[in-house]
């Protein structure tokens, strides 16, 4: 009987595979080929014949070797996480980005009065919603989970909230909140309290509730699941 | 074309059921899903290994070294709790996409 153990060793490790695997694996692996070449000496094959059958299990060892090392260093898991989480996500945020630049161009190149200002920003809204939809849409034909899904669509507005964050223009705000923390009995922080408000609510909390009504058709329903995704494609 | 694509796509599903009903070890598990599929889905060793331990780190099955009847020391591998968990709406998925197939076929001998 062939030493399976040294020989699967052997194949894996040759030159190309660029992946060390680990003993436990050059084992089991070893078991399984010494399961079935005894299956075929079983079935009535002479021993070379099942030798021949047991090493026609595996074409391309180096490449073998290569998915047994991605596949136990999680990297499906990664490819995955990428494909129902992040691509959406930044893809959504990246959209998110543009469509703010532009409205905040129109706003502030036609702006003509408040009327005007406030169809600009529900008509950044309803794109937000539309994109929210996108991105939920997108991680569940990945296979997403809902809380992939929700995440997904939310993305874009977390970097609205760390935009906001280090976009604080307006001088008064921007000293008060300062002069707040080093003499907080001092400033009349009530004052700016209302600017606050406004700038996460309407900036903050309205995107993302615009966001997340638009993923919401996509939320329901399993996702197509990985091993689906494939067969229904 | 499309057979082995769908032959690819139901591999997760074939590991995971028949690792719901028993505890097997590499081998077994290969040669089960033959025999139950009348050879139509078949694993060689190198579409099932990156399988199973694709699916371990995902924490669907757990993997541990036994002493077979024989003796013989073999990694058995068990569907977990979150195995369990994924399997539930993979079964709906596959028989509601093989209604659907049977009802297209249905159609087109009608």
């Amino acid at each position: 009987m062939p030493d399976w153990k040294k020989l699967v060793h052997e194949r894996l490790n040759q030159r190309g595979s660029g992946a060390a695997i680990e003993p436990e694996v050059t084992e089991e692996l070893a078991h399984y080929l010494e399961d079935f070449y005894q299956a075929g000496l079983d079935s009535g094959l002479v021993e070379h014949e099942a030798a021949d059958r047991a090493l026609g299990e595996v074409r391309n060892w180096p490449r073998l070797a290569r998915d047994i090392k991605f596949a136990r260093e999680g990297g499906e898991m990664l490819r995955q996480r990428i494909q129902m989480l992040w691509m959406p996500g930044v893809v959504a945020a990246i959209l998110t980005a543009g469509v703010s630049i532009a409205a905040g161009r129109v706003a502030s190149t036609l702006l003509a009065g408040a009327r005007i200002a406030i169809l600009v920003y529900a008509g950044w809204l309803l794109i937000l919603a539309g994109i929210g939809a996108l991105a939920a849409y997108w991680s569940r034909r990945a296979g997403g989970s809902i809380a992939n899904r929700t995440a997904a669509a939310l993305i874009p507005a977390a970097t609205i909230v760390a935009a906001l964050g280090s976009l604080v223009t307006n001088p008064e705000l921007k000293m008060a909140l300062i002069a707040s923390v080093f003499t907080p009995a001092d400033v009349p922080i009530l004052r700016v309290l209302p600017a606050i408000g406004n700038s996460v609510i309407g900036g903050i909390l309205l995107p993302a509730i615009a966001l997340l009504m638009g993923a919401l058709p996509f939320l329901r329903g399993d996702s197509a699941g990985n091993s689906l995704r494939v067969g229904a494609a | 074309m499309i057979v082995s694509k769908i032959k690819r796509g139901s591999a997760e599903f074939a590991i995971l059921s028949v690792l719901a009903e028993e505890r097997l070890y590499g081998y077994q598990i290969a040669r089960t899903i033959a025999e139950r599929t009348g050879g139509e889905l078949r694993f060689t060793l190198a579409s099932l290994y990156p399988m199973l331990y694709a699916l371990e780190k995902r924490a669907w099955i757990a993997g541990a070294w036994e002493r077979t009847g024989g003796g013989r020391k073999r990694r058995y591998y068990r569907l977990t709790a979150a195995g369990r968990r994924q399997l539930a709406p993979m079964r709906r998925q596959w028989a509601g996409f093989f209604r659907a197939i049977q009802r297209l076929s249905g159609a087109a001998h009608a």
